[in-house]
């Protein structure tokens, strides 16, 4: 793509009826988008380019029977590996010779209670279809997903024009700097993956293993002693939770906000528990993260959102 | 607002617009706020399309706006070197007349729009032990001093992450989960930094 503007230009000079339509069809795009990133049977290569530096990573991912088995192998370094499969997501560290499991809740009513891309984007993002172009020799559509505040990120999306996957994402902050370009160098679509692509291939004879603790059914959506407000507009409270993470006996207070793509979680813990959890922020690719301590209590703010965003959830938490 | 100020506000940033319409856009600009937050938004898109900077784009667009105040007045020269083409499109515009307040006003308006956050949360740019990575991707700014270290995150972070990566959106997750595994540089706030390495 060589002209951006031009690309605007194209999409506003089809007539008024077909523009007026534009940001109807980048619905659909993104609708299909969502299905897709579910339900697709793909494996790929792909790198990631933050400020971190570029990395490369190779990805399966297969949809069998409602359940998601994925794998995520960094091709850089010692290859660490993240593989979800049925319940269980293990985290793989051959460096420091550690293996995290957690148990991901069956039926996840966090995951369910998230609301769909579309319906509730429009107040605080415009969306706009634009040309097509070419990522890892397919034909794709570019799509936009432009913040109408300073509270979340912005999104380009070159979509797989045959299965609306997400085959290039950039993504700009509130500073007008692009923080994240994830591209898939190589995909493929197969009919079916095989177990044996959802298989650690590392040796981990030896390794500890840390083990999160799962919720109880009662603990799953607890009713929350915690509320903030003055959210960012747009923002609701999807899911509150307590969760036993793997390095402590004192279950953390979960809570989910979304404004129907951005997701922001906020960790309160235990006034007992000990944590490493530093304060202030933390960058990781497109991830911030905002902590403090209060009345004893460590809380922290992490979400796919600039961090006025973060800082805004964590300082405006109240105990009700 | 209609399909033909989505144009305009296209042939504007592309520099295709003739002298009177764009001195009638940028008149519009200061009455019109979605047109405002349109030409920035689109000036965001096109920019991160053509693998620039975003500043980068910023700045042609106060360049343009910056142009048509050159029309108006000619004794006030332009705020930065600009490239033959913007220098071409300066000379056009000459002949331009617009009411210099209400140009003004839309200068302000437009910078105050692009400069909310970096007036907000100085760039990192500006802090001191700046680290930049080349090309477009800088760091966030933000108010605190960063240094650069290297994973592996704290414990309590790697659960979060993960906690986390069940509840992002689909869009993201995969990031998220990246970030469990990166092996990369990430960034760390000083006050962080220091109490890391007491442990």
């Amino acid at each position: 793509v060589r002209n951006g503007s031009a690309i605007l230009l194209a999409v506003v000079s089809v007539g008024l009826t077909e523009a007026a339509c534009a940001g109807e069809l980048a619905r659909q795009w993104l609708d299909r988008m969502h299905t897709a990133l579910d339900q697709q049977t793909y494996e790929g290569t792909f790198v990631r380019i933050t400020a971190g530096g570029p990395e490369t990573l190779h990805v399966a991912h297969r949809y069998v029977d409602g359940a998601l088995h994925e794998r995520i192998v960094s091709l850089n370094g010692v290859g660490r590996e993240v593989i979800r499969r049925d319940d269980n997501v293990h985290v793989i560290y051959p460096d420091q010779m550690v293996v995290r499991v957690d148990k991901v809740v069956a039926s996840n009513p966090m995951v369910a209670a998230l609301p769909s891309y579309s319906r509730t984007l429009e107040p605080h993002y415009e969306l706009r279809e634009f040309d097509t172009d070419r990522v890892a020799g397919r034909k794709v559509q570019i799509i936009s997903i432009s913040p109408r505040d300073e509270y979340r990120y912005g999104y380009l999306l070159w979509l797989d024009w045959e299965t609306a996957m997400p085959l290039r994402s950039k993504s700009w902050n509130d500073l007008e700097h692009v923080i994240e370009d994830i591209f898939f160098t190589g995909i493929e679509y197969p009919d079916e993956l095989p177990d044996s692509a959802f298989v650690q291939t590392l040796d981990t004879d030896g390794f500890a293993e840390l083990r999160s603790i799962e919720p109880e059914e009662d603990e799953l959506a607890p009713e929350t002693p915690w509320t903030i407000e003055g959210l960012p507009a747009g923002f609701e409270l999807t899911a509150s939770m307590l969760k036993t993470m793997a390095d402590s006996q004192h279950p953390v207070h979960h809570m989910v906000y979304s404004d129907g793509l951005a997701t922001v979680s906020v960790f309160i813990d235990s006034p007992d528990a000990e944590t490493d959890v530093a304060e202030g922020f933390y960058t990781l690719g497109s991830t911030n993260t905002y902590s403090v301590t209060r009345d004893g209590r460590k809380i922290t703010a992490i979400g796919e959102v600039p961090r006025r965003t973060v800082e805004a959830f964590v300082t405006s938490l109240r105990a009700r | 607002m209609s399909e033909h100020i989505h144009e305009q506000i296209s042939a504007f940033l592309d520099d295709e617009l003739s002298a009177e319409e764009s001195a009638f856009l940028v008149r519009r600009f200061t009455g019109d706020t979605l047109a405002h937050q349109q030409t920035v938004r689109y000036a965001a898109i096109g920019s991160v399309l053509r693998e620039e900077g975003l500043l980068a784009n910023s700045m042609i667009l106060r360049d343009r706006i910056h142009a048509v105040l050159e029309g108006a007045h000619t004794t006030q020269g332009p705020v930065r070197v600009q490239s033959q083409g913007q220098m071409r499109w300066a000379r056009m515009l000459a002949a331009v007349s617009v009411a210099a307040s209400v140009a003004v006003v839309a200068l302000l308006g437009l910078r105050m729009l692009a400069d909310a956050d970096s007036s907000a949360v100085p760039s990192i740019a500006n802090a001191p032990g700046a680290w930049i990575e080349p090309g477009s991707y800088v760091v966030p700014g933000d108010s605190m001093p960063v240094v650069q270290v290297v994973t592996p995150l704290p414990m309590r972070f790697t659960n979060y992450m993960m906690q986390h990566g069940q509840v992002a959106s689909m869009l993201n997750r995969t990031s998220v989960q990246s970030n469990v595994i990166t092996e990369g540089e990430s960034e760390l706030t000083e006050s962080m930094a220091d109490e890391l390495q007491v442990q």
